[in-house]
């Protein structure tokens, strides 16, 4: 009898886990009848985020305190992971027939696959970024500070090209003095602040005075100077960040399995109930799932966020009538499943002690089976789902005997529970919450 | 309707500038590593081929295999041991899966300029490579195939038969190194109810079943035997299994990848044996994947440690001084052989040959006939393209290393 109560207990801890990925399938799936195959990636990439915070700040710690900033962390890779992916490939396809958005689906989870596999040991792609980053921030600030309209629906260009100009001239010089210094000095800081500064405001100045005469090039020249030098001062401090704390840390190289920190209370000597011995991260797993399903509750049934999407997910056409706006319920949607995923990667690096990057993808394909089987668009059927599946694999694995029984088998039995649910009661064992409106 | 065809406008650009910027980064951090060419044209040119992992979980193996390889033929080189000749290594990934290794072979195999290959590293890989390379007389040394069919055929227990004269191997064979392992949990550990469990790949499968056949053979009892696949990362349900019976020892047939999770898992959920492996999990990252609880843990390995052979010291010493990036791993010195097998029999082949192609046959006569003193010992083959050598070693995990426990000469009972 100990031994089914401990098999039960892994297949909780198990399912804990395809039930924290399920719900990111299953919100998505209920809002914009998208099965996103890149969420598995999602998973991953929030181990990945944890795992770089750890390096980043905590190497070789094991304090309790770090677990939240690691969870802090990992949801911040994943939500903006997932985030810039509704926004890069899903929302330009929101009108296209069903099977494009499905296949974008597959070739982003291989994209992100790779970019882990290939990039984690060179950390230099984050400069182009941190670029970036700091030319959206000063593009921002710019367009507060002037009068003029850059989203006049005529005339925006007008507007808007002397101060991309400017950005690009700053950005230019920046590069190119950081290219042939790039140690960090005062002298250069300075000079490229100081150059990008005059040299882009003069640039983005001649343009709007050539484009819109003396009138308009007043009215822009307080966002130019502000555009140059916001983006050139956090360029300088992204170099520096980079300089500082990515480029001086030895990345391991995600071609392999990268070894997970280990934190105290939560990893070590597992727990004795009875006969049945309780590894701390199921605990962790475990608790995990019922604080997130709590959360979640609360989220989509007494928040107006929540109630939005429960709106969408009913009817998107009448929803926008009622004052919601679908695309940020859409985003929403997407960060609120990326955000669980987080969860369940950090669990997964706690229980396996080593995450690698194609983790994601069986992850994914067995909380997806989970989604079905508990009815895909329905949270509390996506959890259901996923603990039926963990219970189903490990039991599988004890009591099966013979040719078919055993570990190398439990894949198969997992597969074989969602087929027979499939034939039997095809909307899933609590039901299927959409709204067929194809 | 105009805004919106250029607010597409500014995500295209957007969107090509960071991939343009993205592959800047690419390029940039990436080292040429173009050779120069302009070879003399009064030397000619013979290439040895290295099969092996150099992308995936085993990459940290493959990429020791193939770094030997290139010290021992920058040596060649170096010394004019083939005067008339100039050595290159062609090494191809093989990803440590079959397909991709028959691909590989099939390469090198229509490269007229191939005259050996040093790997591969798995032996199920090695069984789609030999019937590639056998037809073109092209031989083969592997560094690490341990599974006895590749030499000997399906049936070697009973009717040995070599099935590739092209086939040659400097390590020792599961048909010996299972049994070792057994010899040493009942004879010296005093171990005697054991658990196996194996990945199903011809090398863990092999292993497993050579080691349980042994340690039956001895009065040992098998309290459990399970599987995984390949692939897997969570083992508890299988831990959860095998708890119950109790075992002293758990003995795992696969590779590090796996085995390191393995142990910490086991070790978590409260199953405090040791594990014990072949040369597969005989590999630094075993320690650094299985943890602080791997202490304990054991493995075997072909041949003596060699780090401590005399006539290793060199080697170790030039690999260093090479400066290569990774470390040789468990089969630097094993390949390092192989490649120079390979060189010494070059030696008498291609002394007086043409081309490359018609010295294929001799070198593969020549090299049943080597005999030489290696790094890992004695390097010289038997009738079957087995090495002559049967020595292996026991190691320990001990404050985060692999410490030798015992070195024996195995004796056929």
């Amino acid at each position: 009898m100990d031994q089914f109560f401990q098999q039960l207990v892994n297949g909780l801890t198990l399912g804990s886990l395809y039930a924290l990925i399920a719900v990111g399938y299953t919100v998505v799936y209920g809002i914009v009848q998208l099965i996103n195959f890149a969420h598995g990636e999602v998973f991953m990439i929030g181990a990945f985020g944890a795992l770089t915070t750890y390096l980043l700040f905590f190497d070789g710690q094991t304090g309790l305190w770090i677990l939240p900033v690691m969870l802090i962390g990992a949801v911040i890779a994943s939500v903006g992971t997932a985030v810039l992916m509704e926004r890069v490939a899903y929302r330009p396809l929101r009108n296209a027939p069903r099977l494009a958005p499905l296949i974008t689906a597959i070739g982003i989870s291989v994209f992100l696959q790779e970019f882990v596999r290939i990039f984690y040991e060179r950390p230099n792609w984050t400069v182009p970024v941190l670029v970036a980053l700091s030319v959206g921030v000063a593009w921002v600030v710019a367009a507060r500070l002037t009068t003029v309209s850059l989203n006049h629906p005529i005339t925006k260009w007008q507007d808007r090209e002397p101060l991309i100009v400017a950005a690009v001239v700053a950005t230019v010089i920046w590069a190119g003095a950081r290219l042939s210094a790039p140690d960090l000095s005062f002298l250069v800081s300075a000079g490229v602040v100081v150059g990008g500064v005059v040299l882009g405001t003069a640039a983005g100045f001649l343009v709007a005075r050539l484009r819109g005469g003396a009138t308009r090039s007043q009215a822009l020249t307080r966002s130019l100077v502000a555009i140059t030098a916001v983006s050139t001062v956090l360029m300088e401090l992204g170099w520096l960040i980079y300089k500082e704390l990515i480029a001086s840390i030895e990345w391991p190289s995600a071609k392999q399995r990268i070894p997970f920190p280990q934190i105290d209370v939560v990893t070590g000597q597992a727990l004795q109930v009875g006969g049945v011995t309780i590894q701390r991260s199921a605990v962790f797993t475990i608790l995990a799932l019922a604080i997130c399903s709590v959360l979640l509750w609360y989220f989509i049934n007494r928040t107006r966020l929540g109630r939005g999407m429960q709106a969408v997910s009913q009817d998107p056409d009448t929803a926008r009538l009622m004052g919601i706006n679908v695309d940020r319920i859409i985003v929403v949607a997407f960060a609120l499943g990326a955000a669980l995923a987080a969860v369940a990667g950090i669990s997964q690096g706690f229980q396996n002690n080593n995450i690698e990057f194609r983790m994601g993808f069986l992850a994914g394909l067995k909380a997806f089976t989970a989604a079905v089987l508990g009815g895909i668009g329905n949270i509390q059927g996506a959890l259901l789902g996923g603990l039926v599946l963990g219970v189903v694999e490990t039991l599988a694995t004890q009591y099966i005997p013979g040719q078919f029984g055993g570990s190398s088998w439990k894949d198969v039995w997992a597969f074989a529970i969602l087929i027979l649910v499939l034939v039997f009661r095809p909307q899933g064992l609590l039901g299927a919450r959409v709204v067929d409106r194809a | 309707m105009g805004g919106t065809v250029q607010q597409r406008s500014v995500v295209r650009v957007g969107a090509s500038l960071i991939v343009a910027s993205l592959a800047l980064t690419a390029c940039g951090s990436r080292s040429g590593d173009d050779n120069g060419g302009g070879s003399d044209s009064s030397t000619k040119t013979a290439k040895i081929g290295v099969i092996a992992p150099l992308s995936g979980d085993l990459s940290a193996l493959g990429l020791g295999i193939q770094h030997s390889v290139e010290l021992a033929v920058k040596q060649a080189n170096d010394s004019n041991a083939i005067p008339g000749w100039k050595l290159e290594v062609d090494a191809k990934d093989d990803e440590a899966k079959p397909d991709v290794g028959k691909n590989a072979a099939t390469a090198l195999a229509s490269d007229a300029n191939v005259i050996g290959v040093v790997g591969t590293l798995n032996t199920s890989t090695s069984q789609q490579v030999q019937p590639v390379l056998a037809p073109k007389n092209i031989v083969q040394v592997s560094p690490a195939n341990t599974g006895p069919g590749l030499t000997q055929g399906a049936d070697w227990q009973k009717n040995p038969k070599r099935p590739y004269p092209t086939y040659f191997r400097t390590c020792t064979t599961d048909a010996v190194q299972g049994p070792f392992a057994a010899r040493y949990l009942f004879e010296t550990a005093k171990i005697t109810k054991v658990a196996t469990i194996h990945d199903k790949k011809a090398y863990g499968q092999g292993l497993a079943g050579t080691f349980t056949e042994e340690f039956k053979k001895l009065g040992g009892q098998v309290v459990a035997a399970e599987t995984i696949n390949p692939d897997d990362a969570q083992f508890t349900a299988v831990i959860s299994a095998i708890k119950p019976s109790a075992p002293q020892a758990v003995y795992y047939g696969g590779e590090y990848p796996q085995a390191g999770p393995l142990s910490q898992q086991m070790k978590a959920a409260g199953l405090n044996v040791p594990l014990m492996g072949g040369d597969g999990i005989y590999d630094p990252k075993f320690i650094q994947l299985g943890g602080k609880s791997s202490t304990n843990d054991l493995a075997t390995s072909v041949g003596a440690p060699v780090d401590t052979l005399p006539s290793a010291k060199k080697f170790v010493e030039d690999y260093n001084a090479a400066g290569f990036k990774e470390p040789y791993a468990a089969y630097g010195g094993y390949s390092y052989d192989a490649a120079n097998a390979i060189i010494n029999a070059l030696k008498t082949s291609l002394k007086d040959a043409k081309d490359v192609e018609s010295a294929r046959q001799a070198t593969v006569d020549a090299l049943g006939k080597v005999s030489f003193d290696g790094v890992t010992g004695k390097v010289s083959f038997d009738q079957y393209g087995d090495t002559t050598s049967k020595v292996l070693t026991v190691y320990k995990v001990d404050a985060a290393k692999w410490a030798t426990v015992e070195t024996k000469d195995f004796e056929t009972k």
